[in-house]
């Protein structure tokens, strides 16, 4: 059976290869558009998602109808995998913000895998642990960081996590994931575009000047990204 | 409702290209204020210049300029 496609995404390429292997017979493929919604808050969830491509953005939705950006899941990632196995209900709304080619397996399915294989026991723990070192990292840089360099960090991990340089990204969805104004977007990008390092045009971002951008981003683009984080939490094998 | 349009300027202009649809001048000017002050939080300046050196300035639908005033003023309760 052709691994190829689930290897895209690095949980499932972490894997020993016999237990993916074995996974693979209940393991699809499945195109996910822009705007799907995987699962609202409160909804059972009974498919875990891995991307291949694209990128999906977990959202809280405020009492007063916010919807703030918490977490971005690519192929570095998995989504509704945080809530483990067995039944559980999802917390955040999961918006698919690009759309691309996810590897798709049922909770129910996945528990089997779970029991049975120490290397996806392995697997969702140590995730786990990148996603609650993630989420107080954002926390810290929500308080502290200028609107500027979150911004270049959002950029940066979008291009990263969806594999793409161009993100289909509107300022209103910035301003949304930035918690500022659409105005307050327009004039950072409009400085990070004199400055060459990014060419906007409507809907559409693409990143110029990486290096350029990554010395604008804040520290957490560096902490966070998970080859880093895994190190300084000491998952490395 | 009309649209607003917010603009950095020092000599050099960040223009806001989109505008934003406000209800009345009244509501354009705390909406300049709110964007300086996100602008500003944690945040020397822009484009290698000083806060002290910067303007935000608004203009209407046909590019009349309504108020402007320094970033540094926002502070003020009367902006």
């Amino acid at each position: 059976m052709d691994m190829t496609g689930h290897q895209n995404n690095a949980l499932l390429a972490s894997l020993p290869p016999e237990t993916l292997a074995a996974m693979a017979q209940d393991l699809h493929q499945q195109m996910v558009t822009h705007g799907a919604v995987l699962y609202e808050p409160g909804d059972k969830v009974t498919n875990i998602y891995f991307p291949q491509s694209g990128l999906v953005s977990l959202l809280i939705v405020t009492q007063g109808g916010d919807n703030i950006e918490a977490a971005t899941v690519g192929r570095e990632g998995g989504v509704g995998l945080q809530r483990g196995c067995g039944e559980r209900r999802a917390f955040t709304r999961a918006l698919t913000q690009i759309g691309g080619r996810f590897s798709v397996i049922s909770t129910r399915r996945l528990e089997h895998y779970h029991r049975d294989h120490v290397g996806v026991r392995d697997m969702m723990e140590r995730y786990g642990e990148l996603r609650l070192a993630e989420a107080q990292q954002l926390t810290a840089c929500n308080a502290a960081h200028d609107a500027s360099s979150r911004l270049a960090r959002r950029l940066l991990q979008c291009a990263d996590r969806s594999g793409s340089d161009t993100v289909p990204l509107t300022q209103e969805l910035l301003a949304q994931m930035l918690v500022v104004r659409r105005t307050t977007v327009t004039l950072m990008a409009q400085e990070l575009q004199r400055l060459e390092l990014i060419k906007y045009s409507r809907g559409r971002i693409t990143i110029l000047d990486r290096a350029g951008l990554m010395t604008r981003a804040c520290e957490c683009y560096h902490v966070v990204r998970h080859d880093k984080l895994a190190h300084l939490l000491g998952l490395n094998r | 409702m009309p649209l607003y349009y917010f603009h950095v300027r020092n000599g050099d202009t960040l223009a806001d290209v989109d505008g934003t649809e406000l209800s009345d001048e009244t509501a354009a000017r705390a909406h300049a204020k709110t964007v300086a002050n996100e602008l500003m939080f944690r945040r020397d300046g822009m484009l290698d210049r000083k806060w002290s050196d910067l303007s935000m300035t608004v203009h209407d639908e046909d590019g009349v300029e309504l108020f402007s005033f320094p970033f540094t003023d926002v502070s003020e309760p009367d902006i």
